[in-house]
């Protein structure tokens, strides 16, 4: 717009489009009465932008809060879903793998199968610690519910990052553990039981990584449990765990190196049992 | 059968060509365009075709190199920038104003072209060796370098009223409301970055773009609307046929928009922008063919340097939307692809500064014919079309809102760069661990 146009409009706005006499500011002509047409402000515009972005984020949070995560299938994962928030249902392949730092959990990693393919679970820093702090780890064969964020790598690359420990809907699985001594080849990821007499305990070097190993003479021989210092710490009454007592423990069936371990997962899962029965005094029921 | 390298050459500048299509379009942002580009590629492999690298690669880089570049015909003839060229418009709207849009141009044409010269031969031999010990020294440092970043942008704004009338209270108000509304601007864009990273609205079928409605209601709507309504039409633009710069001028915007860039680029959630300002700040350029010559150099490090990291090997960086995107495409890291990667950015730069010039003209002819208000009403149309189309009405509402928070500091008169909260405040509250606290609190997680 030249000069001459942009004079010529602002002459325009101050006479009566009607009788073509001043008005001014005013919004009605006071020669014919004729309304005037107005400027928006400057100032209703700030108002109403202030409004809207207030207003606006407010009820785009309420919808945010309110609207359910959708539960999808694996198989269904597209890489135009990188980012999304979601939730996956099925059963963990296996136990979660934890990994610490100067004794810390620092991230745990797990693997989620819903009957249409599988996924990595990953949880990192506090949602990680949280999990082990109120032992929500999950084991092999329970149920899960995992809400996080799907991070999609080239080569079908494709994982789901926990936000948080609550992120984490877990049921421990109904399922009987046999006895090791009934199992013949056990394998990856099972669970067993095993029960008998400590023979050994070897003890990690003060500053060492290493775990403890507990060999333990059960009805089909001699097995070595493997227990990290973070679990063994943990046990009850572990100062009975000396050769000679008598345990029973559900560990998992892992491969480490090529060879074949048993590991503690929980240290609720190792029980030390009570002294054989002759050298305990008569129970009460056997007295006259 | 046509020879790898010449297949390369082509792609790269088809690349190139297909930016002069869409750069010009103020609402258009390249990656954006990637996105779409991205959706089709991912149906490609169910329908039997396989695309080779050596041409989908060349030519997502001739888009970044030439959009980079072009895309300053928008961000000065039409007021319209992204968030990488928020400083550009004020020096290039005067330039416009003065019937220069056409030198104004230009001039941050030069810049860009300094910057992929900066990029193929200064980062391109160093960047391998140099830019992993970078990253490995940043790592720990980045939460706090993103805590005084937010600082220096909320605290360098100074008051711009207050200067009249009589002292006291109205005063002090008066020359508060532009800071206000800046951080007003920054508290909301930030919280509007919680909700879009911790619950994102739009559907998980195109969650990869959940950001886009965002940043179109934040940068591209409230420059449309303001067009629209202030009906500010430009003089007749003058055709430049020399430009006032020398060897000088250009090697000084060159080191300072190269600074500003590289920082943006290497930086995570740092855009173009921030970079710009701080280099801007740090080498203390007054002057204004400096000013806008840095600004063409950093937004051309910023954006292809970022899409550049992807192919360093041995970085394993994804900077920047484009990279984020390949990622999930493609797996980069050997001497080839990086070669091929350069080649790339070299060919792409080329053919786009040498499209600067008839685009330049193109877009006055059409403003002269059309006038600024018809190209802004376009503009809103495509912006309104591309996020409906991709993000659904979820992400309409989305970008509503970002639209109120992107217009508080047109009509406040403050920064733009406060709007950049939407990544800033999140990602610094993340890296120090208070993120998951504060989602927590916002009922998010």
């Amino acid at each position: 717009m030249d000069e001459h146009s942009q004079a010529q409009s602002n002459v325009q706005e101050i006479i009566c489009q009607q009788c073509g006499r001043y008005v001014g500011p005013l919004p009605r002509c006071p020669h014919c009465g004729a309304r005037q047409p107005q400027r928006i402000s400057l100032r209703a515009l700030r108002l109403a932008a202030v409004g809207l972005a207030t207003v606006g984020l407010f009820l785009l949070w309420l919808m945010a809060i309110h609207r359910d995560i959708p539960l999808i299938k694996i198989a269904d994962i597209q890489p135009t879903m990188n980012f999304a928030l979601v939730r996956v249902a099925g059963q963990a392949t296996g136990d979660a793998r934890t990994f610490r730092e100067a004794g810390k959990i620092r991230s745990l990693r797990f693997t989620v199968n819903d009957g249409t393919g599988d996924l990595a679970i990953n949880a990192y820093g506090k949602a990680a610690e949280q999990m082990a702090l109120y032992d929500r780890i999950p084991r092999a064969g329970d149920p899960v519910e995992v809400t996080g964020s799907l991070t999609i790598g080239a080569d079908e690359n494709v994982s789901l990052r926990m936000q948080s420990g609550d992120a984490l809907k877990l049921q421990r699985a109904a399922k009987v553990t046999p006895p090791l001594a009934n199992v013949t080849n056990v394998v990856e990821g099972a669970q067993v039981v095993v029960t008998g007499a400590v023979t050994r305990i070897v003890t990690p070097r003060s500053g060492s990584r290493a775990p403890y190993v507990v060999t333990v003479r059960a009805a089909a021989g001699e097995r070595q449990l493997v227990i990290w210092s973070s679990v063994f710490e943990k046990i009850e009454q572990r100062e009975r765990l000396v050769p000679g007592a008598a345990l029973r423990a559900k560990v998992t069936a892992e491969t480490y190196k090529g060879q074949k371990q048993l590991k503690l997962g929980r240290a609720a899962d190792l029980e030390i049992l009570p002294p054989p029965a002759a050298t305990n005094p008569a129970p009460e029921a056997a007295k006259p | 059968m046509i020879p790898t390298a010449l297949m390369v050459a082509l792609a790269a500048a088809g690349g190139a060509l297909v930016s002069a299509l869409i750069s010009w379009l103020p609402a258009l942002h390249v990656y954006n365009v990637l996105g779409l580009m991205m959706m089709g590629l991912y149906a490609l492999p169910s329908h039997g075709v396989a695309v080779p690298p050596e041409l989908i690669l060349p030519f997502m880089i001739g888009l970044v190199v030439g959009w980079a570049m072009l895309n300053t015909v928008p961000s000065v003839l039409l007021g319209a920038p992204d968030e990488g060229a928020i400083f550009t418009v004020l020096p290039g709207q005067k330039y416009l104003m003065l019937g220069r849009g056409h030198e104004g141009v230009l001039m941050t044409g030069i810049g860009a072209l300094a910057g992929t010269f900066f990029l193929v031969l200064v980062m391109g031999p160093l960047a391998p060796k140099l830019l992993p010990v970078i990253r490995g020294v940043m790592k720990p440092h980045m939460h706090w370098v993103l805590w005084v970043i937010t600082a220096f942008i909320l605290m360098s704004e100074w008051p711009k009223g207050g200067t009249f009338g009589p002292e006291g209270w109205h005063r002090f108000l008066d020359a508060w409301r532009g800071l206000a509304a800046g951080l007003l601007t920054f508290l909301l864009s930030g919280l509007l970055g919680f909700i879009l990273l911790n619950r994102p609205p739009v559907d998980p079928d195109v969650a990869f773009q959940n950001i886009l409605p965002a940043f179109v209601g934040l940068f591209a709507v409230p420059w449309c609307i303001l067009n629209i309504m202030s009906a500010v039409n430009p003089p007749p633009q003058k055709m430049a046929t020399s430009l006032a710069v020398n060897g000088d001028v250009i090697l000084r915007g060159t080191i300072a928009g190269g600074l500003g860039g590289g920082f943006a680029a290497s930086f995570p959630v740092i855009t173009a922008g921030i970079g710009g300002l701080l280099a801007g700040h740090s080498t203390a350029q007054r002057d204004e063919r400096v000013f806008i010559i840095s600004q063409g150099v950093s937004k051309q490090v910023y954006y292809v340097g970022a899409f550049m990291m992807f192919f360093v090997p041995g970085l394993h960086a994804a900077r920047g939307g484009g990279a984020m995107m390949l990622r999930t495409f493609h797996t980069a890291g050997s001497y080839y692809e990086y070669f091929m990667a350069l080649a790339s950015i070299a060919i792409a730069g080329a053919v786009a500064f040498l499209m600067l010039g008839p685009l330049t003209r193109l877009v006055i002819k059409f403003i002269e014919r059309f006038n600024y208000r018809s190209a802004s009403w376009l503009a809103l149309l495509i912006c309104l079309a591309m996020v409906v189309g991709i993000t659904g009405l979820n992400g309409l509402v989305v970008m509503l809102v970002a639209t109120g928070i992107g217009l508080l500091p047109v009509l406040f008169g403050s920064r733009r760069l406060n709007c950049l909260g939407i990544l800033l405040l999140p990602f610094a509250c993340n890296m120090s661990g208070l993120g998951p606290a504060i989602a927590h609190f916002l009922r998010l997680m």
